[in-house]
C-alpha cells in the first residue's frame, strides 16, 4: 500500500489478518536471529565478542521497534501488505509447490548425481510441472543449457562441474575400475 | 604528454587483441547472474602467468571493466546482480525492463558506465598526488565512520522504511562474522562446520537472495520480465538520456571518484551513497524503485569511476582499495613487480601503458556493449516458465562454482527462500549484501581506532571527520522520522493515515 492510502482501501485477494502475521512472522524470525547470534558469543573472549553484541543488540531493538509499531499500526487497522498483486497467494497450489520445491529438489539432485543430471532434469521437468506443455522444445532447452553451461565451466573456464555422489561412485566402479 | 606517448607507444597489436578478449570475455561472463566482476577476474587470473606484465595487467584491466558494466546487464533485465557492486542498478534498472524499456535502461547503464569509467582513468593519470594526500588522512576511526554511513546510505537508498533497511544491514554483517574473526582469529559462528570457517561466501549469498528469490517469483508469476512482451525505446534513446541528467551525472562521478581513493570501502558502498544522493537530488525522488532513470544513471557512474580511481592507492603506495585493485596487486606480485613510487621512476612504460590501455579498454567495453547488450535484453521477452528454470540452473551452478563448495548451493536457496519472504513485506534484503561486505571493515577498524584511543569510546567525536561521517550517517537514520513528524505537524490527518512500514 503506497503512503497515504487509508485503511479501508485496503482490500485485496488475501485476508488482512494474514498479511499482518506475514510481516510479524518475519520479525520474530529476524529477533529469533539476532537472539541466537548474541547467545552464541557467551564463552567468546571479549574482542571478538564486543562488536557481534552490539550489531546483534541493536538488531533486536530494531526489530522489537518494528513489531511493536507494526502491532499498533494492526490496533489502528494499517498493516504492511505484501507486493500487490500477490502472486504467492494467487498461485494456485501447484505452482506454489513447484516453486518452493523445486530450488531444494535441484539442490538434492546436485549433490546426489551431480551437474548434468540436475541440470537437464531441472530444465526440462520445472518448466513442465509449471504447466508449460512443449515437450520437444523443453528437451532441446534442457540439452542446450545443460551442455552450455558444461562447456563453459569446464571446457572454457577449466572449472569442471560435480558429478555427484552417485555419479563419483559409478565413474569410479565402472570407468577408473578403483 | 611524454608520458602519453610512452603509454600509447606500450600498447601494440598483441596487447590490444588481448583487451579485446579480455573486454569480450569480461561481458559475457558479467552478465551471467553471480559471476561478476572480481568473479570473472579471478577465474582469468591464472592464464596470466605466462604473459608479460603490461599484457596481464592489461587484460585483468579489460575483464574488470566490461565485468563492471555487464553486472549491470544481468540486474536490470533479471533482477540479479552480477556481484554487489550492481545491486544499487537493479532498484530502478529492474523497474524499467518491467516496463518494457529494457533497451533504454541498458542505453544508460552503458553511457553512465562510460562516463564514469573515463573520469576513473583521467583521474588516476592525472589527479594522483593531492587525492593520496586526503586518503592518508584516514585513520580506522574514520574508516569506522564510511562503513556506518554506507550502510545507513543503503537502508535509506531505496525509500523504504529505514528502519528495515537496517535491520537488513544488522543481519549482513552477523553473516560477515561466521568464521575466524578478523581481529584475533578466533573461530565464531561456525556451529561446528569446518567448512563455515572460511565464512560464508558472498556471491552464495547475492545468488540466492537475488536470483533463487527472484526465480521463485518468476515460477509463481506467468508471462515475462517485460509483461507486455514487447520492447520499446532504444539503446541510443537511453544513451541520449543519461546526458538530460548533468547533475546526477557529476556529482556522482566526482563522489565515486572520492569513495574509490579510498582503501577499503569498494564501489558498493560508493554505489548505493550515490543512488541516495541522485534520490535527494532529484525532482521527481517518487520515481526511484519505479524505473527512475537517475537510479541507473547514479550506481553505473560511480561504480565505473571507482574502478579507475581505486587504482591510484594501489599503484602508487601498494594498499588496495577494493577488488579490482588488488586482483591487479595479485598480477603485479606474480610477475615480480613491487608498486610504489619506485616503479613510476623505473618502468614509465608500463605504468602509463596501462594508463593508456585503460582508456582504451573504456572505449572497448562501450563498442562491444553496444554490439551485444540489444540482443541481451530480448531475454526480458522469454516466457517465466522457460526463464526460470534456466537462471535457477544456472546460478546454482555458478554458486558452486566461486569456490567448488555443495554447501554454497545450499547457502543460496536458504538465503533464497529468506530474500524471497522478506521482499514480500519489503525489507530490502539488498541491506545484507552490504552488511557483509562492510561487516568486516567496520569490525577491524572499530577495534583498531579502540587501540589506538586506549579503549575511549570518545574517538568517535573528537575526530572531525569522523564525527561528520557518524553525524551524517545519524542524520541520514533520523531525517525520515524528522520529515514525518514535521508532515504530521502540518498535516495531521494526512499523516495519522500513512501506513507504517511504507515509502516515505
Amino acid at each position: 500500500m503506497q503512503a497515504g492510502q487509508s485503511a479501508s482501501a485496503e482490500t485485496g485477494p488475501f485476508p488482512r489478518m494474514r498479511a499482518g502475521l506475514g510481516e510479524l512472522a518475519c520479525l520474530a524470525a529476524l529477533a529469533l536471529f539476532f537472539t541466537v547470534a548474541i547467545v552464541q558469543t557467551i564463552g567468546l573472549r571479549f574482542t571478538p565478542s564486543l562488536f557481534p553484541r552490539i550489531v546483534g543488540g541493536i538488531g533486536l531493538l530494531l526489530v522489537i521497534v518494528v513489531i511493536v509499531r507494526s502491532l499498533l499500526a494492526r490496533r489502528r487497522g494499517l498493516v504492511t501488505k505484501p507486493e500487490e498483486p500477490d502472486t504467492f497467494l494467487l498461485a494456485p497450489p501447484r505452482k506454489r509447490i513447484v516453486a518452493l520445491a523445486a530450488p531444494v529438489a535441484y539442490a538434492g539432485l546436485f549433490v546426489l548425481f551431480g551437474f548434468y543430471a540436475s541440470a537437464a532434469a531441472s530444465t526440462v521437468l520445472t518448466p513442465w510441472l509449471l504447466g508449460y506443455r512443449r515437450p520437444v522444445a523443453l528437451i532441446l532447452t534442457g540439452i542446450a543449457i545443460t551442455v552450455g553451461l558444461d562447456l563453459l565451466f569446464s571446457t572454457t573456464l577449466g572449472m569442471p562441474v560435480p558429478n555427484g555422489i552417485v555419479g563419483d561412485f559409478l565413474l569410479r566402479r565402472y570407468v577408473y575400475l578403483d | 604528454m611524454d608520458a602519453l606517448l610512452i603509454g600509447f607507444g606500450a600498447l601494440d597489436i598483441y596487447r590490444l587483441s588481448f583487451m579485446l578478449i579480455g573486454t569480450v570475455a569480461g561481458i559475457w561472463i558479467g552478465a551471467l547472474p553471480g559471476l561478476g566482476p572480481s568473479a570473472a577476474t579471478a577465474i582469468i587470473l591464472p592464464f596470466t602467468y605466462y604473459m608479460d606484465p603490461l599484457s596481464s595487467i592489461l587484460l585483468i584491466a579489460s575483464i574488470y571493466s566490461a565485468a563492471g558494466y555487464s553486472g549491470s546487464v544481468s540486474s536490470i533485465l533479471i533482477n540479479v546482480p552480477g556481484e554487489a557492486t550492481s545491486a544499487a542498478t537493479a532498484f530502478d534498472g529492474y523497474p524499467m525492463a518491467r516496463q518494457g524499456k529494457a533497451r533504454v535502461a541498458l542505453g544508460l547503464s552503458l553511457m553512465a558506465s562510460l562516463v564514469g569509467a573515463l573520469a576513473g582513468v583521467a583521474v588516476l593519470a592525472f589527479l594522483s598526488g593531492p587525492f593520496i594526500t586526503i586518503a592518508l588522512l584516514f585513520s580506522p576511526a574514520e574508516y569506522f565512520g564510511l562503513a556506518v554511513l554506507g550502510l545507513v546510505a543503503v537502508s535509506a537508498a531505496g525509500g523504504g522504511d529505514v528502519y528495515k533497511g537496517l535491520i537488513m544491514c544488522c543481519v549482513g554483517v552477523i553473516v560477515s562474522f561466521v568464521g575466524v574473526d578478523a581481529v584475533i582469529g578466533v573461530p565464531r559462528y561456525t556451529f561446528g562446520i569446518t567448512s563455515l570457517q572460511g565464512g560464508v561466501s558472498l556471491v552464495a549469498v547475492m545468488v540466492g537472495l537475488f536470483a533463487i528469490s527472484e526465480v521463485i517469483g518468476m515460477m509463481l508469476d506467468d508471462g515475462s520480465v517485460a509483461p507486455s512482451g514487447k520492447l520499446e525505446g532504444s539503446l541510443w534513446d537511453g544513451m541520449v538520456d543519461t546526458f538530460r541528467y548533468p547533475r546526477v551525472l557529476t556529482a556522482t562521478t566526482v563522489l565515486g571518484l572520492l569513495i574509490g581513493i579510498i582503501p577499503g570501502i569498494g564501489s558498493t558502498a560508493g554505489n548505493f551513497i550515490c543512488y541516495e544522493i541522485a534520490r535527494r537530488m532529484s525532482r521527481t525522488p517518487e520515481l526511484f524503485g519505479h524505473g527512475a532513470p537517475e537510479g541507473i544513471i547514479a550506481p553505473e557512474t560511480s561504480n565505473n569511476a571507482t574502478i579507475g580511481s581505486s587504482l591510484v592507492p594501489a599503484l602508487t603506495l601498494g594498499i588496495p582499495a577494493g577488488a579490482t585493485s588488488a586482483m591487479l596487486l595479485i598480477v603485479l606480485t606474480i610477475q615480480g613487480i613491487v608498486p610504489g613510487p619506485s616503479l613510476f621512476r623505473t618502468q614509465p612504460e608500463l605504468v602509463y601503458g596501462f594508463y593508456v590501455g585503460l582508456f582504451v579498454a573504456s572505449i572497448m567495453f562501450f563498442v562491444v556493449g553496444a554490439v551485444l547488450t540489444n540482443s541481451f535484453a530480448l531475454i526480458t521477452t522469454a516466457r517465466n516458465e522457460i526463464l526460470a528454470p534456466l537462471i535457477m540452473v544456472a546460478s546454482l551452478v555458478g554458486a558452486y562454482a566461486y569456490q567448488r563448495s555443495v554447501l554454497d548451493v545450499f547457502i543460496a536457496i536458504v538465503f533464497g527462500f529468506a530474500g524471497y519472504f522478506l521482499r514480500r513485506y519489503r525489507f530490502p534484503v539488498v541491506g545484507i549484501v552490504m552488511g557483509m561486505v562492510l561487516g568486516s571493515l567496520a569490525e577491524v577498524s572499530f577495534h583498531q581506532a579502540l587501540m589506538m584511543a586506549a579503549g575511549s569510546y570518545s574517538i568517535f567525536f573528537n575526530r572531525p571527520i569522523t564525527a561528520m561521517l557518524l553525524g551524517l550517517a545519524l542524520a541520514i537514520a533520523v531525517w525520515p522520522l524528522v520529515r514525518k513528524l514535521i508532515g504530521l505537524r502540518r498535516r495531521p490527518m494526512e499523516g495519522l493515515a500513512e501506513t507504517p512500514g511504507q515509502k516515505t
